[in-house]
């Protein structure tokens, strides 16, 4: 692709040094061929910046002739945007008069920042142009901050051409100063105009000293203008005098004018005032508890800590969406020291709100704080929940220490906490504390901390060992739970111990090393279960084995090669009787994405007890493999399940597969191709005439080559199968065996324009410039038995190049025995 | 000391619910504080541009009881057929026409993006509130003058995607977690520049589209079907593919993609200050550095490589403390623009974080078009030493049009 991508632009300057691709540029009109235009950006693109200055000389020589094209000069400009000196300036500000020109002069000269000529261009142009490109010209003054422009430009907001007008009021306000806003200020205009007047104004005033802004801003609110822009000139009101702005603002909470109060809660959330947070805060007591919430929220969003002693007296409001708004700004400010405040909960808010609020909260001593409240009587239990929320570890010291407590909740909570924060380094301590657990839920509470701490070591051989360590002096209750916990290890260790426990002689855990080895998280006791699975006389503790060993195939042995995987399937399926256990094995098989797996899954479709599994099983596993190699042999299974089965959900499934399994065999994707093909000044109108060597009947040898690339689902993408190109052709063929002649559908798709021929026979051909879907021209052609040649020619404008093409039947199905060989 | 613990799975149930706000969101919010109802007890909105994607957006909005939908303009006729027989919404090709109307609160703007500056300011400069499809803006100087807007005029700008907590939240979450250490790298992949279009002039269809206003502020063009197409419509012949219209898919889904990446980076407030141009040596992809040390890679995925290794999203997720997130359990960019337009609160796809998003993908654009390494001044929102590439910050709008 890199090659060709070379070779591409090489033949685009090898043009250069022939025939300029500037001089045709100035020929060029939209849709021509070829494309100068673009050929001329590509080059400009490959071409170093110290480069530059000989292609600016050309663009200049297009956008300077006379006989130049309306479009050349349009992609000139375009390219001038990017490369254009002052040397430029002259040639592009030709067009500023121009209607529609003068919005590409523009591209140039507005972009030319720091160049004082630009501007002049700009300014002498203002005075000549006619009336439709003035306002563009003021604008583009406006974006370059001219000020020297300011006295035309007024002159030109008293012009009676409204868009001129309101071009030129909104051009003065941008540049701004003194004389902007005096120009401004004195100006009458029509009501339709005011508003675009009070906005200038505002973005003027931005720019003035803050004496001269108050006054615009102060004016501006008294005013009778829109509500947007007296909010506006408030907001800038606030920013150079507080001091006056700050009551309005207030007044606006307490008052009753809606969308001034909607700015002013803005106002609060976002506008810099050290000053405004105190004067809200203050007011907040004589507020309606509807305004009040509102009124938090903002101040909470404001970020500011100075609010933040006031919300925590608001945690206790009787209205409770005053406390929850509390609440929340509490969370947003992060406030470290309302901690204690918002656990206590005194308002009686939602407890997980509380608690969600602040463990979202975020600053380095929040974490310190709730570890400080653990040992409290009253808060610790949801200062743990919290950290352990926080994933905050630096508490399992204090944790530790809470698991003697002599409150029995704290315990709990304790041992819940640790669960979330313990590591492998608490584990010996938790054994040995555990060994003094005398509740049940305490002990069961404690065990489950352990195994999930058990579960997240990142050594957990290293993890279990601390556990096995206790097991030797322990009693029956606490080996068990050693034994419980091995799984959750699943290291050699850990294996050793529960074959030993098994071997023990002691039922109980004879039992219990059963259970944790058809538990295991990997496939290291699978030899176990086997053969605890083959021991007849093994009762329950033989089916548990059998049951583990099959969910482990699924669960632990992913990555074991197929048949290995397939094997142990099938060792399953000779010690299985029960239903519930041939369930498993069905289930097992589906989720092997195999050929072999869906031939035994088959087998089940003739046992009674599970068929309804086997067929929807059978059913998903052939859709997954429908694109595979073996996708043939599905065929005939699911035929017979979609007319056997009884089930309205595996009749969907089968429907589904054998869609696709016909849908993505009937697109012919073995195809040789030669070209592309292209001829200079020529576009898709001329090459579609053409007949290039490929075509029956042309002279010349066509050089053909199968398409390895761009082949998706059902199309072609002829840009990656020969490159990416505009206006160019490519011609492509296939040879079709039939079993015998029959007349079929030949549907294709393309973009852009095709041809076909069948066995040298034109038979379709459709001249469009469209984007490809399946199947947009259908034609019925009879094919020979035998070998038939289907040749395409597929014809490209710009953008996308593409095509699909299948044969059915005349039913629309696939033609039996037909096949497509890419010769 | 009895409560009992709260499972991770429950948290979410209630931290992703929409959390009713029952007495802040009234019309008495919004109207007058002595309790006075206002004239409407619903968000006025209007939709502005109404095709595939802007309808969805104001199909979601309707369904939310809190909002009333007033009225709908598409420079496309067929846009509004659906609308035509509908009383209680007025039908505009000129977006102009529902700026001036006072009666409307909010307005959605699903156009093509060449328009989303224009119309967005002129809406704020009316005083209504906005929510803007992304790609937020088309250069990166109109998306600074959104933001001022913005700010000017007190409004509340959330602009879309719903895929930046939807699709790449949990991811972000994990990230941040600190499970894996600091973030090192983070990948996304949105896709290419756009294309100029060179398509041949066409007549205009009768009674089918308003050119100019379509064009608006971009050159004006002959017309072709391709060249105003619904974004990659027409195999791919859509406005989307050029550059007078859009920023290709590197900036449509750079807004969901660029989004996601830079939100669980924490760097969605600020901007690179290199762009690498894929050299395919020590760049082997568009490679963007943050302040931070962070960098940002175009390629690979949707992913952050941490300082243990990568991040993978976990199944029950808990947002961890700083990364932020839709106001008051919104469960979509849609829900929370409505919250916040109630509550004034700033809303999680804010238009500054929009901006800096939509600037990152601007950048990307023009290090590909310019083919070389640029350097970006964040907070000048400039290049350093490339005039250039400066150039290319911004076009100028055709007359009338300038925001």
């Amino acid at each position: 692709m890199r090659f060709l991508a070379i070779l591409t632009a090489l033949c685009v300057i090898a043009r250069l040094g022939g025939a300029d691709v500037f001089e045709d540029l100035a020929e060029y009109e939209y849709g021509s061929e070829p494309n100068t235009a673009a050929e001329a950006e590509k080059l400009l693109q490959n071409t170093p910046v110290a480069e530059h200055g000989a292609i600016e000389d050309k663009l200049i020589a297009v956008v300077a002739s006379k006989d130049a094209t309306s479009a050349g000069k349009q992609f000139a400009c375009r390219m001038l945007q990017q490369v254009g000196t002052e040397k430029c300036i002259p040639a592009v500000s030709g067009l500023l008069s121009d209607e529609i020109l003068s919005h590409y002069a523009r591209l140039v000269l507005e972009r030319m920042t720091t160049s004082a000529k630009a501007g002049a261009a700009l300014r002498d142009a203002l005075a000549k142009a006619p009336d439709e490109v003035k306002g563009g010209i003021a604008s583009s003054l406006a974006e370059r901050g001219d000020k020297a422009a300011v006295a035309a430009i007024a002159k030109l907001a008293a012009s009676k051409d409204a868009a001129v007008s309101k071009a030129s009021i909104l051009a003065l306000g941008k540049i701004g100063g003194k004389d902007a806003a005096g120009a401004l200020s004195g100006l009458g205009v029509p009501a339709a105009l005011k508003s675009t007047l009070a906005g200038a104004l505002i973005v003027c005033a931005g720019s003035l000293p803050a004496g001269d802004a108050a006054e615009v801003y102060t004016s501006l609110y008294n005013s009778d203008h829109l509500e947007a822009h007296r909010a506006a000139a408030l907001g800038g009101l606030l920013k150079v005098d507080e001091k006056k702005a700050i009551p309005i603002v207030t007044g606006l909470i307490k008052g009753n004018h809606s969308r001034l109060r909607t700015a002013a809660l803005r106002m609060v959330v976002m506008d810099k005032s050290d000053a405004l947070t105190a004067a809200v805060t203050d007011i907040l007591g004589g507020l309606s508890p509807e305004t009040q919430a509102l009124v938090i929220g903002c101040l909470g969003q404001r970020g500011d800590l100075v609010a933040a002693g006031q919300m925590r007296g608001y945690l206790v409001s009787e209205n409770k969406e005053v406390a929850k708004a509390a609440l929340i700004a509490l969370g947003y400010l992060n406030d470290a020291d309302s901690i204690r405040d918002l656990l206590a909960n005194k308002g009686n808010l939602d407890t997980r709100l509380v608690e969600n609020t602040i463990a979202r909260m975020h600053g380095d001593d929040l974490n310190d704080r709730l570890v400080e409240l653990i040992g409290d009587k009253d808060l610790g239990v949801r200062a743990i929940r919290i950290l352990a929320q926080r994933g905050h570890a630096g508490a399992s010291s204090r944790l530790m220490a809470m698991t003697r407590s002599g409150d029995g909740a704290a315990r709990a909570a304790a041992w819940e906490g640790l669960a979330e924060l313990g590591t492998d380094a608490d584990i010996d301590q938790l054994m040995a504390g555990l060994v003094k657990v005398a509740d049940d839920s305490e002990r069961r509470a404690a065990v489950k901390t352990i195994k999930a701490i058990c579960s997240r070591a990142a050594d957990k051989n290293k993890c279990f060992d601390s556990v096995a360590k206790h097991y030797p002096a322990a009693g029956n209750d606490i080996k068990l739970i050693v034994i419980e916990l091995a799984p959750s290890a699943g290291g050699e260790g850990a294996l050793k111990l529960v074959r030993a426990a098994l071997k023990s002689g002691n039922k109980d855990l004879s039992a219990k090393a059963v259970r944790a080895l058809a538990a295991w998280p990997n496939a290291a006791a699978m030899d176990d279960l086997l053969a605890l699975s083959k021991n007849a006389e093994g009762g329950t503790d033989r089916i548990l084995a059998l049951r583990g060993y099959v969910t482990r195939i699924d669960a632990c042995c992913g990555g074991m090669p197929v048949p290995k995987r397939l094997a142990m399937f099938g060792a399953a399926a000779n010690l299985a009787g029960r239903p519930d256990e041939k369930r498993l094995i069905v289930s097992g098989l589906r989720n092997v994405k195999h050929i072999d797996a869906f031939r035994a899954l088959v087998k089940y479709l003739g046992d009674s007890s599970v068929k309804a599994e086997a067929e929807l099983a059978v059913a998903e596993l052939a859709y997954d493999l429908r694109r595979g190699r073996d996708a043939e042999e599905l065929i005939p299974v699911m035929l017979k399940l979609g007319d056997t089965s009884e089930s309205r959900t595996v009749k969907d499934r089968v429907r589904r597969c054998l869609s696709e399994l016909y849908g993505g065999r009937s697109f012919i994707k073995n195809w040789l191709g030669a070209g592309p093909y292209a001829e200079r000044g020529k576009g898709m109108n001329e090459l579609f005439k053409i007949a290039f060597p490929p075509e029956p009947g042309a002279s010349g040898k066509a050089e053909w080559k199968e398409i390895k690339a761009g082949i998706g689902g059902d199309v072609i993408n002829l840009e990656q199968a020969f490159r990416p190109g505009d206006n160019c052709c490519a011609y492509v063929k296939t040879t079709v065996t039939m079993p015998e002649a029959q007349t079929v559908r030949l549907e294709m798709g393309s973009d852009d324009s095709i041809k076909a021929w069948v066995n040298d026979k034109l038979v379709h051909q459709t001249l469009a410039s469209r984007g490809h879907t399946p199947a947009q021209d259908v034609v019925k052609v009879k094919l020979n038995q035998g070998e038939n040649v289907i040749l395409l020619k597929i014809v490209d404008s710009s953008a996308h190049w593409a095509f699909s093409c299948r044969i059915l039947d005349e039913k629309g199905m696939p033609v039996k025995g037909m096949k497509a060989a890419a010769k | 000391m009895t409560e009992k613990r709260i499972s991770r799975r429950k948290f979410l149930g209630v931290a992703g619910a929409a959390v009713a706000l029952p007495n802040v969101i009234t019309s008495k919010a919004l109207g007058a504080a002595d309790g006075t109802p206002p004239a409407s007890e619903r968000i006025t909105m209007a939709g502005i541009g109404m095709g595939g994607q802007g309808s969805g957006d104001l199909g979601q909005f309707g369904r939310d009881r809190r909002v009333q939908i007033v009225a709908v303009c598409d420079v496309k006729h067929s846009a509004l057929n659906r609308w035509k027989n509908n009383k209680n919404v007025k039908t505009y090709f000129d977006y102009r026409e529902i700026c001036a109307r006072d009666d409307i609160d909010a307005i959605m703007c699903g156009t093509p993006d060449h328009w989303h500056a224009q119309i967005t300011i002129d809406a704020m400069k009316s005083g209504k509130d906005v929510y803007c499809e992304k790609p937020l803006s088309l250069t990166i100087k109109e998306g600074r003058k959104m933001v001022e807007a913005a700010r000017r005029y007190k409004r509340v700008f959330s602009c879309g995607s719903q895929r930046v907590i939807g699709d790449y939240g949990r991811l972000a979450c994990a990230a941040r977690s600190g499970e894996y250490g600091k973030i090192l790298v983070a990948h996304a992949d949105p896709g290419g520049p756009p294309r100029h279009c060179y398509l041949p002039g066409q007549p205009v269809p009768p009674n089918t589209i308003e050119w100019d206003l379509w064009l608006g502020p971009a050159p004006w063009a002959p017309y072709h079907p391709f060249r105003c197409g619904r974004a990659y419509g027409l195999g791919g012949k859509g406005f989307r593919t050029w550059y007078d219209y859009s920023g290709g898919m590197m900036t449509d889904w750079g807004g969901h993609k660029f989004g996601g990446a830079m939100h669980g980076m924490g760097v969605d407030h600020t901007g690179p200050t290199d762009i690498f141009y894929p050299d395919g040596k020590e760049h082997r992809h568009l490679t963007y550095l943050f302040p931070n040390g962070m960098k940002l890679v175009v390629g690979g995925g949707q992913k952050y490589m941490c300082e243990k290794g990568e991040a993978k999203p976990l199944r029950n997720f808990k947002v961890p403390p700083g990364l932020r997130w839709y106001e008051d359990g919104a469960r979509s960019p849609i829900q929370d623009l409505t919250n916040c337009i109630v509550t004034r609160k700033r809303p999680f796809r804010d238009v500054e974080y929009a901006h800096r998003v939509a600037t990152v993908c601007h950048l990307g654009n023009i290090c590909l078009r310019l083919k070389r390494s640029l350097k970006w001044d964040p907070d000048k929102e400039d290049f350093i030493g490339d005039s250039e590439a400066s150039r290319l910050t911004d076009r100028p709008r055709r007359g009338p049009w300038q925001i």
